[in-house]
Formats: C-alpha cells, sequence, structure tokens
C-alpha cells in the first residue's frame, strides 16, 4: 500500500504506467486518495447492472439431453455386455463368477469335454482289453488251426492223419469264428464321440486324442505293473502292452473289420490267419512267424522225388541195380541260403547217363519251388554188360515263396516213402505216376487221434455273456 | 450480446450434439460387433455344453454297463490268459531249457525207436543267437533212423510248437543225409538206414 502511494504522490517519475493496473485497483486508489484528503481525480465510480448479462443464459435443447441419455444407456450397456461376457467367456473376473455364482462357460466347455474324453476312454479301455482277450484266444485256435491245415495240405502227410486234421480243423473253426466275431463287435463300438470345441472340428485329430489318452492310460497300467514279480502281474503287464499295440494298430483293425470270417473257406481262413499273425505282435504270433518261415523239408524231398519219377520210370522201385536210373545218396539243404545239394550216381545199359542227368536238370527247374538247378561237370565210368555209371551232383536254390502255393495247389494225398532206392522190385513202375502209398501200419502215430478234441486248450472265454 | 452468446452457445451445442451422435454411432458398431460376436461365440459353447452334457449320461450308462460285462469277465480273461501263457512257456520258454529239450528228444527217441531203427548218437548245443522277438539255441545232432522215422521226425520239427501237443519250437536249419546200406545188411534187416546230421533251432522268448 506504501508503495502504491508512494507511486502516486511522485507523478514526477519518469517510469511509464504499468498497464496491467486493474480499473479496480485504480478506483481503490482513487477513493484511498481522497479519505487521504487529497483531490478526487475521477468522480464517483458508477455501478455496473450485471443483470443483464443474466438474461444471456441459454436453456439448451432437449434434443441434446436425449442423445445424452442415448449415450449413457449405451454406455451402460456396452460395459454390461462387456462384463457379462468377459464373465461368462473367459476367466479375468474369475473372482466375481465366484463371488455370483456365475460359470464361465468356456471353461464349463472345456470341462466337460474332458469328461467325455475320461469316460469314453474308460470305455475304450475295458471294450479292447476285451477285443485284446479275443484275439488272443483267436491267435491261440489259430494256431493249432494253421497247424491241422497244414497236415491237412501236407504232400507228405498219410491219408488217416489228413482225415484226422481236417475233423480237427471243423472243431477249431467254430471256436476261431466265434472269437473273432466277438473281438470284431468290441473294435466295432465307437471309439471318438463328438467333442464341442474348436480344437475337436477336425475329426483325425478328435481320434488323436482318444487314441493318445486311452495310450496313456494303459501305460499307466504297465507302469503299475513293471515291477510286479508274480505269473499273475507279469501277464497282465504283458496283456497291457498287447493291448497298447492293438490300439496303435490301425492297419489291424481295419483288415479285422473288413473281413467276414464265415465267408472264407478252409484255405482262405488259413491265408487270413497268417495275416492276421503278422500284424499282430503277441506271443502267440512271434509263434506263428517263426513257425511260417520254417521250410516243410518233408514236402521238399517229396517234390524232389516226384520230379525225378518224371525222368526215371524205375525211381523208387529199388531197381537201380537192375534197370538203373537215379539213385540219390546225400542230400544237404541249408534254411539259411535256401541252398539245395543232391549227390548220387545214374546207371544205364546204353551210355545216356548224361541224357538222364541233363533231363533231370530241366525237369528240377520246371518245378515251381527251384531254380537254378544246375551241374556243370560230366563223367561216367562203365561198361555194357555191367552198366555205365555216371556221378551225380546237383545245386539248386529253393523258391520259398511258391513253396506253400505248391503245397496248396497240389494237395495231393501221396505219402514219400523217403528214397527208398536201394531196394529192388521186380515190377517197374510207369513214368510220371506217383509212388504207391506206404504201408501206415508202421507209422508213428504221435498224436492222440482218438479224439478230435484238443487235449488241453485255454479256459475258454464266456463269449455268449457278453 | 444476447445474440452472439445465444449462437455461441447454439454453436457448441450442436458440437456436442454431434460428438455424442458419433459416440453413440461408435458404441453401437462397436459393442454391437463385440456382442454379436462374442454371443456367437457364448451361444455356441453354450450348446456345446448342453450337447457334452447328454453325451455324458450317456457314456455313464454305457461305461456301468460295459464295466458291469467287463468285471464279469475278468475272471475268465485272466483265467485264459494264464492258461495260455503256461502254454506258451512249453513251446516257447522264457529261457533256453536245454536240460529239458535234452530230455524231449530222448523221449522222441525211445517213442520213435520203439517200432523203427532211430538212434541219436549226438547232440550238441551251440552258443544260442538273438533275433528281434526271440532267441534260438541251435542244436546239432546225428541220427540214425530208418527212412519212415526220418519222415516222421521231420513232421515232429515242422509241426513242432503247436499250442495242443506242446512240443518246443523248432526249426530244421539245414540237414545233410546220407544212405548206409551196409547198416541194414549188417543187421540182417531189409531196411535201409539213413544217416543224418541236422542243425536244428529251438527258439525261446527274449
Amino acid at each position: 500500500m506504501d508503495n502504491e502511494t508512494n507511486s502516486n504522490s511522485a507523478p514526477n517519475n519518469q517510469e511509464p504506467v504499468n498497464p496491467s493496473i486493474g480499473s479496480d485497483d485504480l478506483i481503490k486508489n482513487i477513493v484511498l486518495s481522497d479519505s487521504l484528503n487529497q483531490e478526487n481525480m475521477l468522480e464517483v465510480a458508477p455501478q455496473l447492472d450485471k443483470s443483464l448479462l443474466k438474461e444471456v443464459k441459454y436453456e439448451g435443447s432437449a434434443l441434446l439431453v436425449m442423445i445424452k441419455l442415448l449415450f449413457i444407456i449405451l454406455a451402460i450397456g456396452s460395459l454390461a455386455s462387456f462384463m457379462f461376457f468377459t464373465l461368462r467367456l473367459t476367466n479375468n473376473l474369475e473372482f466375481i463368477n465366484k463371488k455370483i455364482n456365475v460359470t464361465n462357460v468356456i471353461q464349463e466347455l472345456s470341462d466337460t469335454n474332458r469328461e467325455i474324453i475320461s469316460r469314453q476312454t474308460d470305455l475304450n479301455f475295458y471294450r479292447y482289453l476285451q477285443a485284446q482277450a479275443f484275439l488272443t484266444n483267436f491267435t491261440y485256435y489259430g494256431d493249432t488251426y494253421i497247424k491241422y491245415s497244414n497236415i491237412a495240405n501236407s504232400l507228405t502227410a498219410s491219408s488217416f492223419d489228413k482225415q484226422e486234421a481236417v475233423k480237427k480243423m471243423a472243431y477249431y473253426r467254430p471256436r476261431l469264428e466265434e472269437t473273432f466275431i466277438k473281438a470284431k463287435e468290441q473294435l466295432a463300438k465307437p471309439f471318438a464321440v463328438d467333442l464341442a470345441g474348436e480344437e475337436y472340428i477336425d475329426l483325425q485329430k478328435r481320434d488323436a486324442k482318444f487314441k493318445e489318452e486311452l495310450i496313456s492310460k494303459l501305460k499307466a497300467k504297465t507302469v503299475e505293473l513293471e515291477k510286479e514279480t508274480s505269473d499273475e502281474g507279469k501277464s497282465s503287464y504283458k496283456n497291457y502292452l498287447q493291448t497298447i499295440a492293438l490300439v496303435q494298430n490301425d492297419k489291424l483293425k481295419t483288415r479285422i473289420m473288413s473281413t467276414d470270417i464265415k465267408a472264407l473257406d478252409d484255405d482262405k481262413l488259413t491265408v487270413f490267419i497268417k495275416e492276421l499273425n503278422g500284424l499282430l505282435i503277441n506271443d502267440l504270433t512271434i509263434i506263428q512267424n517263426i513257425k511260417l518261415n520254417r521250410i516243410r523239408w518233408s514236402d521238399v524231398i517229396k517234390e524232389i522225388e516226384s520230379r525225378t519219377i518224371a525222368v526215371d520210370k524205375y525211381y523208387n522201385n529199388n531197381s537201380f541195380d537192375t534197370y538203373g536210373g537215379i539213385r540219390y545218396t546225400n542230400y544237404d539243404f541249408d534254411s539259411k541260403t535256401k541252398k539245395i545239394t543232391i549227390s548220387g550216381d545214374t546207371k544205364r545199359f546204353d551210355t545216356t547217363n548224361f541224357t538222364v542227368i541233363a533231363n533231370l536238370i530241366d525237369e528240377l527247374n520246371r518245378s515251381p519251388i527251384f531254380k537254378d538247378t544246375e551241374m556243370r561237370s560230366f563223367s561216367k565210368s562203365g561198361s555194357i554188360e555191367d552198366g555205365f555209371t555216371a556221378m551225380l551232383r546237383l545245386s539248386m536254390t529253393l523258391d520259398t515263396e511258391n513253396l506253400g502255393k505248391a503245397v496248396l495247389d497240389k494237395k495231393t494225398d501221396a505219402v514219400s516213402p523217403l528214397l527208398n532206392l536201394t531196394k529192388p522190385q521186380a515190377q517197374p513202375v510207369k513214368v510220371s505216376e506217383p509212388p504207391a502209398l506206404p504201408d501206415t501200419e508202421n507209422e508213428v502215430d504221435t498224436e492222440d487221434n482218438s479224439n478230435n478234441e484238443p487235449d488241453s486248450e485255454p479256459a475258454p472265454i464266456p463269449v455268449d455273456e457278453i | 450480446m444476447s445474440n452472439i452468446s445465444e449462437k455461441i452457445l447454439r454453436q457448441r451445442e450442436r458440437i456436442q450434439k454431434h460428438a455424442y451422435l458419433v459416440l453413440c454411432l461408435l458404441l453401437v458398431v462397436g459393442m454391437g460387433f463385440y456382442t454379436y460376436t462374442k454371443y456367437i461365440k457364448f451361444s455356441t459353447a453354450l450348446k456345446g455344453v448342453n450337447n457334452n452334457k447328454a453325451t455324458i449320461e450317456t457314456l455313464k450308462t454305457s461305461l456301468d454297463t460295459e464295466q458291469e460285462v467287463y468285471d464279469k469277465n475278468i475272471k475268465a480273461f485272466v483265467e485264459s490268459n494264464s492258461t495260455i501263457q503256461k502254454q506258451i512257456e512249453m513251446v516257447f520258454p522264457k529261457e533256453d531249457r536245454y536240460t529239458e529239450l535234452t530230455r524231449d528228444i530222448d523221449a522222441i527217441e525211445k517213442n520213435l525207436g520203439t517200432r523203427e531203427p532211430f538212434s541219436v548218437s549226438n547232440i550238441e548245443y551251440q552258443k544260442p543267437t538273438q533275433a528281434e522277438y526271440y532267441s534260438v539255441l541251435p542244436i546239432r545232432m546225428n541220427i540214425k533212423s530208418s527212412a519212415q522215422n526220418f519222415v516222421t521226425f521231420l513232421h515232429m520239427v515242422e509241426d513242432s510248437g503247436a499250442m495242443d501237443d506242446q512240443v518246443r519250437l523248432m526249426d530244421m536249419s539245414s540237414i545233410r543225409l546220407n544212405f548206409d546200406k551196409s547198416q541194414a545188411k549188417n543187421a540182417g534187416t531189409p531196411q535201409e538206414l539213413i544217416n543224418f546230421s541236422v542243425l536244428i533251432n529251438a527258439y525261446f522268448q527274449k
């Protein structure tokens, strides 16, 4: 205030009047100078009528209010929508979900999907274990069936053995059909069910999920039993492992589902069992596969004999010394290399030993089960009176792929007496006639032929109940 | 003065209206889209949940039935499996069990030798080898036999490993046959004897 007074009382001061000083300050200064008995510079300040300004106030538009109201409603609606879907579709506001007891649908969907997978996996678990049990029985019966089928189709088995084998095949056939059909029924049941959710739209992925779950469940069982020492525990452990292999084997399932076992004749059924054994892996099929790769040397010997008879009409009649012909003294068979070496002699009274050997080579090469038969060196000795003798040393390769087919094609009832070369016989047989049937009385019967039923078979699965 | 203020206010009001309308429009479009997409998702999920609940009920019933059947048959399954395993043990044992095999060969010799000549003069067990799923015990044998017994022996090996006769699973790896006439003559029998040396594979579990 003193400063202001000083500034007013010093008009000679050269400093310019501060323009920022407002009219109120000015009036105050004037009033102040008046009260201090100084000379008034201005008249009394006029009074302003501010009421004029009040009249300018604008009432506002109802439309704007409505728009604002609409905006508010929309904003609240949007918020409500956001809250609703956030609560029902996400877990972002889980604490509110719990408080107001509202479930998240996506979570619920996921939970129900999980429950379905779990229940379907349990179903699959029981079904596949049953299918595995039936298939094990099928391969068990199949093992015996194939054995008798081999005997029935053998070139060297006796008629009696063949008849018995056919009877036993007839005994086992219904059991095979029954166990196969029951296994098929289990595998035909739905493996997967519909699941809601984008990730399960692809059916392959969905099925893969069910398969994965089932394998996990079976693996968990094997882990439980891995260290079991009891026979039952070991057996169950193996059973679970084999069931896992069954679950993973789509080719086997497809083959089973596409086969009408009742429509198969005996030969086709045998082939089918062998095919299934190639697809399944269990102890029985391992055994079967070893058997499948075995060479029936008795049939090979029989084939050599048949081909020899085509060349030498006196063969196998023990007439070598009298009429000449072919006599074998040594056979050498090797399963690994499939090589066969045959040694022997040929005897002729007309010097045509080499022709006989050449004919024999050609005849053996005509056989579907032999190939590459050869003998590169020929030599003979003797006289017209005593006959000429030529050494025989043939080597050939066995075509095992054709062996089984050739046996099935022939199905002859002839039984080889195995190279009865040195027993002379008065009456020579005609060329190409099969040798006479052997006396079956002397055969050692190693099987119990008194009953067609097998001596032992597994405890039957109560298939009727399933 | 009054007109200017009113104009300013009306102008301001117009701007506000436009602004609010734009905001409303944005809200309608934005939240409409949001609500629509979320609703589709929600209704699909809800439908899925309802379907799943129905499926669960069906599965519950099926599972109960299946479990009941399985439980009823489990004993038979285990028994059957156990019987099969025991039979497998006979033909395809867990170890080479060469002593048992030796006794079996002796029994075969005794059985075949009762009617016609059949004698095993030598058995030699070689070192077992392993394949992918099984092990192999090679056996070399020298046998003197009649032709008929030779065929019977071949058949026994060829048909071995069947569950019903429980003969150890074997196959013939190689055969070497020699026909011995002198033996038969010396013995005064008309029957020819065959000397054969065989390499047999006896199989056992890996």
